[in-house]
C-alpha cells in the first residue's frame, strides 16, 4: 500500500427501513419521524413503547435457515449488512483474494441477548451445565466477526473490537491498520447493535435512566481498501477514507484534551479545518458532551458547515452509531446533486472511550442505485 | 499477501505484568512457570454445585484493591480489573513513571474473550430471579467490553488511544501485534498491550457442555489429555521503540520481531490446519525469519485431543522433522482466554531473559499420533531461547501468532 488513503468502495446497511443503501436512503428523505411501536415484537417486557428497531429483519429469511442455526440477532444483522456493503461495491471474493479479504467488526458488548438466553439455562436447570451447546461459540464477542468470514469466506485478517459508540470507528482504523501492516488488501468493517429485550433493558438502566432518547438498532459496514486494489478492480470509490483518530481519557476531561484529537485527525488527512464542510456528531447526551462539541464548533463552527446528527432518524444505535454517521454523511452526498462537502467530519463520543473522530472525503455525486 | 508497509522502528518489551493463578508480579510468576507450578483448582468465584467438573484455573489472591492506585475496583467489572492491574504491574516493571507515560504518546490494547462476563453473569441471575425491568444500572454501565482498555487509560491516567480487541482467545496475541505496528510505524511512543477474562459461570458450562473440560488438571500433548479448564487473569506487556528503551537504560525482555494473522473461515469452533500453517508461516515471514531459526514454541495448547492434535500437525508441516521445544503454559493457568497470549508472551520472554525453556505440566505420557514432539515436561529447562514463536488460536478461526527474539547486549 503507498501513500494513497484507503478508499470505502461500498456500504450497506440494516436499519429499520430495511436492508441496503436505498433503504437508509428512504429514511432521510423524509423528516424524522417517530420510531415504531415495539407491542407484540418480543414475548418479555420492554423499557420503552417505541424504538428505532429492525422488526421487520428476518435473518433466517434472507440468510437461510442452515446458515442460521447458531446465529444470533447482531450476527444475522452483522452478516446482511456486510452482504449489501459487498455488492454495492461489487466486491467479488474468491480463491484468488479470500486470502487478502478481512474483517473488523465494532461491537458495544457483543450479542447481549445470545450470552442471556446461553446463560440463564445454567440458573434454571438442574444440570447446570447442560445449556443450548448451539449457542455457546458466539458469547465470544467475535461472533459476528467469524460468522461474517464464514459465509463469505474471508481469511485476512479478522478482528472485534469494542469501545463503546465509538466501536464503528475504530473498527475502520484497524482495517486501515490491517491493510497499512498488508494483512489484507479489503476489509468489511464496520458496526451493529442490536435491540433486544436484554439489550434495551442495559441500554436503559446503564445509559439512558430516564428515557429521553429513543433506541435504535443497526448495521452498518463499508467495505474499505487500499487504492490500488479497488482501482484494479474497476470498483469506484464512494469516499477517500483520510483518518481515524481515538483518544480515550482516563480521568478528567479538557475541552483541549479533546480539540487535540481532532487536530490530530486533520493533520493526518492533511486537511484544514476550513475544507471541512458537514460535521456527524453525536455523544452520550450527558453534560460532558458540551466539551467536544465546544472543540469542535470552534474548528468548524462557519456558517455553511452542514451539522448532521442521525440520531432523530435512527435512534440511539450504540455500538453501531458511529457507523449510522458516516453512512449518512455518504448518503447525504450521494442523494445531493450539487457539489458535496469537500471533506466530511465524523465525531463520536463515549462515556468510557472517549473521543473518535474520522475524516473522509466523499466522491463526486452518483446515481443511488 | 501484499508485503506491507516499511519495517519502522524496532520494537521491544520493557515490562511484564501477569496477574494469574500462580504468580502476580514478574518475578513470583516467573518461579512459578519455572517450577511448573500448576493454578488449578476447584471453582471459588461462583457457585460450581451441580456441575460434574469443577475445575478451573482462578486467581484467588487477586485484590485490586493493593494493586490499584488511581481505580476503584467498585466501579469496574472482574475484566477491567484484570486489565488495569496487569498495566500497573507491567509498567511499574518497566521502570516507566506515570509522568513519562502521561507524556509520551501512550496506546493502550487489550484483549478479551468474553467482555466483562462477570458482570453479564450478574446481570442475568438478576433477571432469571426478578426479571428484566430490575436491571440495575451500576452493573449495566459496567458491561461493555470497551471498559477493559478504558479502565488502564483510568488506571495510568493516559488519555490516548485505548482499544479492547474481541478476537477471543488469540486476542491478546493480535493485540501486541497492534500495539508493536503502533511503536513501529510512530504512531505510538509505547504501547500497553495484553488482554484480560474472568471465570464464569456461563463460560465454565459452555465449555463443559461442548466436553472440551477436563476432568483433571489441564494436560496438553499428553496422550490421555481430556481437556482444557477455563481460566482467568490480566497479562500485560509494555512495548517501547528499541531506541528509547536504550536511551532510558531499560531492561529489555525481548525483541517482538513480527506476527502472523490469518482466519480459517471454516468453521465456529474447531480449528483448521491450513489456516494455523498459513499464519505460522506469514509470522515467520514477517519477522524475517525461517523455521530453524525458531528456538521454542509456546503453543496454544488448550488440552483439548482435537486442538492439540492440529496444532502439532501444523507444525510439523511447517518444521518438518526439527519441530523445535513445545511448551503449553495452558498446563500451568488453564485457559485464561484473552489473556492467554498475553501470559504466554510473558513467559516467554522471561524464559529468553533467564535462560529457560517454559514447560508443559502434567505431560508424562507422549501422543503415538506425535511422538515425536518435545513437550518440555514438567520443569523449564535450561536453554538459551534466540527466537520464540508464540501460537494464538480462537473460536471463529482467529489465528494470531507473534515471533519474539532476544536482544543480544
Amino acid at each position: 500500500m503507498n501513500g494513497e488513503p484507503p478508499v470505502l468502495t461500498g456500504w450497506g446497511s440494516v436499519t429499520p427501513a430495511g436492508v441496503g443503501r436505498a433503504a437508509f436512503h428512504r429514511t432521510l428523505a423524509v423528516p424524522p419521524g417517530r420510531p415504531g411501536g415495539t407491542d407484540g415484537c418480543f414475548a418479555e417486557v420492554l423499557p420503552v413503547q417505541e424504538a428505532f428497531a429492525a422488526v421487520d429483519f428476518d435473518g433466517p429469511g434472507l440468510l437461510g435457515a442452515k446458515a442460521t442455526r447458531f446465529t444470533d440477532r447482531s450476527s444475522e444483522l452483522a452478516l446482511v449488512a456486510c452482504e449489501s456493503a459487498v455488492a454495492d461495491s461489487g466486491l467479488e471474493i474468491g480463491d484468488g483474494n479470500r486470502d487478502c479479504v478481512g474483517v473488523a467488526v465494532g461491537t458495544s458488548a457483543g450479542s447481549v441477548s445470545r450470552g442471556y438466553w446461553f446463560g440463564r439455562e445454567t440458573f434454571l436447570a438442574a444440570r447446570p451445565h447442560m445449556v443450548n451447546p448451539a449457542l455457546f461459540p458466539n458469547g465470544a464477542l467475535n461472533g459476528s466477526a467469524a460468522e461474517t468470514a464464514i459465509r463469505l469466506g474471508a481469511r485476512g485478517a479478522n478482528v472485534t473490537v469494542s469501545a463503546g459508540r465509538t466501536s464503528g470507528l475504530v473498527a475502520l482504523r484497524h482495517a486501515v491498520a490491517a491493510l497499512r501492516g498488508g494483512y489484507a488488501r479489503t476489509v468489511l468493517a464496520g458496526a451493529v447493535e442490536e435491540f433486544t429485550p436484554p439489550n434495551a433493558w442495559v441500554a436503559r438502566a446503564g445509559r439512558d435512566p430516564d428515557g429521553r432518547r429513543f433506541q435504535g438498532e443497526a448495521a452498518v459496514f463499508f467495505v474499505v481498501e487500499d487504492a490500488g486494489t479497488a482501482r484494479r478492480a474497476g470498483r469506484v470509490p464512494r469516499a477517500e477514507l483520510l483518518a481515524t483518530e481515538v483518544a480515550c481519557p482516563g480521568g478528567p476531561v479538557t475541552e483541549g484534551a479533546y480539540a487535540d484529537v481532532i487536530d490530530a485527525a486533520l493533520a493526518r488527512a492533511a486537511v484544514s479545518a476550513e475544507a471541512v464542510t458537514a460535521v456527524s456528531a453525536t455523544g452520550t447526551g450527558a453534560a460532558s458532551d458540551a466539551l467536544w462539541r465546544t472543540a469542535a464548533r470552534r474548528r468548524f463552527g462557519r456558517p455553511g458547515t452542514r451539522w448532521l446528527d442521525p440520531e432523530p432518524y435512527f435512534g440511539d444505535c450504540f455500538g453501531a452509531m458511529a457507523t449510522v454517521q458516516l453512512a449518512e454523511v455518504l448518503a447525504r452526498q450521494e442523494a445531493d446533486p450539487r457539489p458535496g462537502p469537500a471533506v466530511a467530519v465524523v465525531l463520536a463520543a463515549d462515556a468510557d472511550c472517549g473521543l473518535a473522530v474520522c475524516v473522509v472525503r466523499p466522491s463526486a455525486p452518483r446515481e443511488v442505485q | 499477501m501484499p508485503a506491507g508497509d516499511a519495517p519502522g522502528r524496532r520494537v521491544v518489551i520493557t515490562g511484564v505484568g501477569p496477574v494469574s493463578g500462580i504468580g502476580i508480579g514478574a518475578r513470583a510468576f516467573c518461579r512459578a512457570v519455572q517450577d511448573g507450578r500448576c493454578g488449578i483448582a476447584p471453582a471459588r468465584t461462583f457457585d460450581a454445585t451441580g456441575f460434574p467438573i469443577t475445575l478451573t484455573g482462578e486467581v484467588p489472591d487477586f485484590r485490586p484493591e493493593t494493586l490499584l492506585r488511581r481505580t476503584d475496583p467498585k466501579s469496574w467489572g472482574r475484566s477491567g480489573q484484570f486489565a488495569a492491574a496487569a498495566a500497573r504491574l507491567a509498567v511499574h516493571d518497566a521502570g516507566l513513571t506515570d509522568d513519562r507515560l502521561r507524556s509520551a504518546r501512550t496506546a493502550v490494547v487489550m484483549g478479551t474473550a468474553s467482555g466483562e462476563s462477570t458482570t453479564l453473569v450478574e446481570l442475568a441471575e438478576g433477571w432469571v430471579a426478578d426479571g428484566l425491568p430490575a436491571t440495575p444500572g451500576e452493573l449495566a454501565r459496567k458491561l461493555p467490553a470497551g471498559r477493559i482498555a478504558a479502565a488502564v487509560n483510568h488506571e495510568l491516567g493516559l488519555r490516548g488511544e485505548a482499544v479492547t480487541v474481541g478476537t477471543a482467545c488469540s486476542a491478546s496475541n493480535y493485540a501486541l501485534g497492534y500495539g508493536y505496528d503502533l511503536v513501529r510505524t510512530g504512531e505510538a511512543d509505547l504501547a500497553v498491550t495484553g488482554g484480560a477474562d474472568a471465570v464464569n459461570r456461563f463460560t465454565h458450562a459452555g465449555f463443559h457442555r461442548i466436553g472440551a473440560l477436563a476432568a483433571r488438571p489441564c494436560a496438553p500433548f499428553d496422550r490421555d489429555r481430556e481437556g482444557m479448564t477455563a481460566a482467568e487473569g490480566g497479562a500485560a506487556l509494555v512495548l517501547e521503540p528499541y531506541a528509547a528503551a536504550l536511551e532510558r537504560g531499560a531492561a529489555v525482555y525481548a525483541e517482538v520481531l513480527g506476527y502472523g494473522l490469518t482466519c480459517d473461515a471454516k468453521y465456529p469452533v474447531r480449528p483448521d490446519p491450513e489456516g494455523i500453517v498459513r499464519c505460522i508461516r506469514m509470522a515467520h515471514d514477517r519477522a524475517g525469519v525461517r523455521p530453524a531459526d525458531i528456538d521454542y514454541v509456546s503453543a496454544h495448547g488448550t488440552g483439548t485431543g482435537i486442538n492439540d492434535r492440529i496444532e502439532a500437525e501444523a507444525l510439523r508441516t511447517v518444521f518438518g522433522d526439527t519441530v523445535p521445544p513445545i511448551g503449553a503454559l495452558k498446563s500451568l493457568l488453564g485457559h485464561t482466554m484473552g489473556a492467554a497470549g498475553a501470559f504466554a508472551s510473558i513467559a516467554t520472554v522471561l524464559g529468553i531473559r533467564h535462560g529457560f525453556l517454559p514447560p508443559t505440566a502434567h505431560f508424562s505420557r507422549p501422543d503415538p499420533a506425535f511422538a515425536w514432539l518435545d513437550a518440555v515436561p514438567g520443569r523449564a529447562r535450561p536453554g538459551l531461547i534466540g527466537v520464540a514463536q508464540n501460537n494464538g488460536f480462537a473460536f471463529g478461526g482467529n489465528n494470531a501468532i507473534v515471533v519474539l527474539g532476544r536482544v543480544e547486549r
